[in-house]
């Protein structure tokens, strides 16, 4: 497999994780950086075993995590709720309404822990099987399913509350 | 059994940036890779010319120069150490100050090899130090290291390996040496000669013809050095008492010498001079020849 292929199919699945998971898309396209040169380095040793998007992102948690125990070790951690930052006036409602559900959302993913946060993010919005969410995170599909359960209800919960008190 | 309305709604993102700006730290990468590897040729070419440090008089570059193979000295000399002690007689065809002066390709190993390895090696690190620290991070240059590290130590390897068996050999008097004789007095030697190809032919006859393991008590006061040199790179130095007539090698094993051989170096020594026909083919050798040929 050629690495611009490679790059294609895994660009905005490995930027969008990084984003989600670090809140900054700065830092999440700096990271991004890193996993791309690590794909372009190890292209050699991947054997297909499973699809170049579970491959990427494997390397992107990786990254992730490498990054987080050195620099920054409360993005691992759950987070407390943070104030709604103002939002352009210039958009349309519907746009803005579009923007402050996406971050409420992001916000909320803060609030879960790194686990449930890879859980949800790999599932409902990488769209990856129980098996090959598995493979990345060293675990089993069924320990993976009952993560995702949890986090779902957790993240849920997180929403309610946030809806509710505004 | 997971359903749709399980599912959140995480809305999608996508990358709206430059792909260059993605794909920084591959060209990065690679720029970087060029330009070490332009660093380490350098300082392979630098390597093989280390040695010139020597008759170099401007004391920057002869610094620059020589750390290369000051630091191959240390490793085989300080702190491996080399059988060069055990060589006792630094005359005639030894290499002053070899590093293995009983094989000429270990030494070659040990002084240009093993020099232009660590000057590579070196050159290569400083470029890969002062490259992007992101992308050439410790963790990538201990990789790199090790890979030199590995070629240098093989290469010691090598030196040392070839050493030995050519230490072996030369106990064992393996192969079809040429000779360097010596001659002077009671007052000691004064003066060699070398005796390599054909003018080597009735010696080497003379010398394995009754050559035998031999246990016999050594005179060492009447022993002479000789010097045999093996298909041009490999020398073994010897002591021969010839009125004894034995020969013992550098780790004092002994053999047996025939009293024409004996006779024959206690005649050089002496005079400086060959007895006749022992220099060339004899004439008889050649004679038969011709008469086959007719």
């Amino acid at each position: 497999m050629k690495f611009a292929a490679a790059y294609e199919q895994s660009r905005d699945a490995v930027y969008g994780y990084l984003v989600y998971m670090t809140r900054d898309t700065g830092l999440a396209e700096d990271l991004s950086q890193e996993v791309f040169l690590r794909m372009f380095l190890h292209l050699g040793k991947f054997r297909e075993e499973s699809s170049v998007r579970t491959w990427a992102l494997s390397i992107a948690r990786n990254v992730f995590l490498s990054y987080a125990k050195r620099k920054r070790p409360v993005l691992l951690q759950e987070q407390d709720w943070e104030p709604e930052p103002d939002l352009s006036r210039n958009l349309p409602e519907e746009a803005v309404l579009k923007k402050e559900e996406a971050e409420a959302v992001r916000r909320c993913l803060m609030c879960l822990g790194e686990q449930e946060r890879t859980v949800l993010l790999l599932r409902d919005f990488q769209e990856l099987s129980y098996e090959e969410i598995a493979r990345i995170m060293g675990l089993t599909a069924e320990v993976i399913k009952s993560r995702i359960y949890r986090a779902r209800q957790k993240f849920k919960e997180i929403y309610r509350n946030v809806t509710d008190a505004e | 059994m997971e359903s749709e309305q399980d599912r959140i709604e995480i809305p999608e993102i996508v990358y709206q940036g430059d792909d260059k700006k993605l794909k920084e730290r591959i060209f990065k990468f690679k720029t970087g890779s060029l330009r070490i590897g332009i660093f380490t040729l350098i300082g392979l070419i630098l390597g093989f010319y280390s040695h010139t440090y020597v008759s170099d008089t401007f004391f920057p570059t002869k610094f620059i120069m020589a750390i290369p193979y000051k630091i191959s000295e240390a490793i085989y000399v300080s702190v491996l150490g080399t059988d060069a002690k055990m060589m006792k007689f630094w005359h005639g065809p030894v290499t002053p100050n070899a590093f293995f002066p009983h094989s000429w390709l270990a030494t070659v190993m040990a002084e240009l090899v093993t020099v232009v390895l660590i000057s590579g090696a070196i050159y290569g690190s400083l470029a890969y130090f002062t490259g992007d620290k992101r992308i050439f991070t410790l963790q990538r240059f201990l990789k790199f290291a090790g890979c030199w590290c590995a070629a240098i130590l093989l290469c010691i390897g090598l030196a040392y390996g070839i050493n030995g068996k050519a230490v072996a050999d030369n106990e064992r008097l393996q192969g079809e040496p040429d000779f360097f004789l010596y001659h002077g007095d009671m007052g000691g030697v004064k003066d060699g000669r070398g005796f390599y190809g054909e003018n080597a032919y009735v010696l080497r006859e003379l010398l394995y013809n009754g050559l035998s393991p031999a246990h016999v008590q050594r005179n060492a006061e009447d022993e002479i050095p000789m010097h045999l040199i093996y298909a041009l790179s490999r020398i073994g130095e010897y002591k021969v008492n010839c009125q004894e007539c034995y020969l013992v090698t550098e780790q004092g094993r002994l053999y047996h010498v025939s009293e024409e051989f004996a006779a024959v170096l206690a005649a050089y020594y002496e005079s400086g001079t060959l007895p006749e026909g022992i220099q060339g083919i004899p004439l008889e050798s050649s004679t038969e020849a011709e008469v086959e040929t007719e």
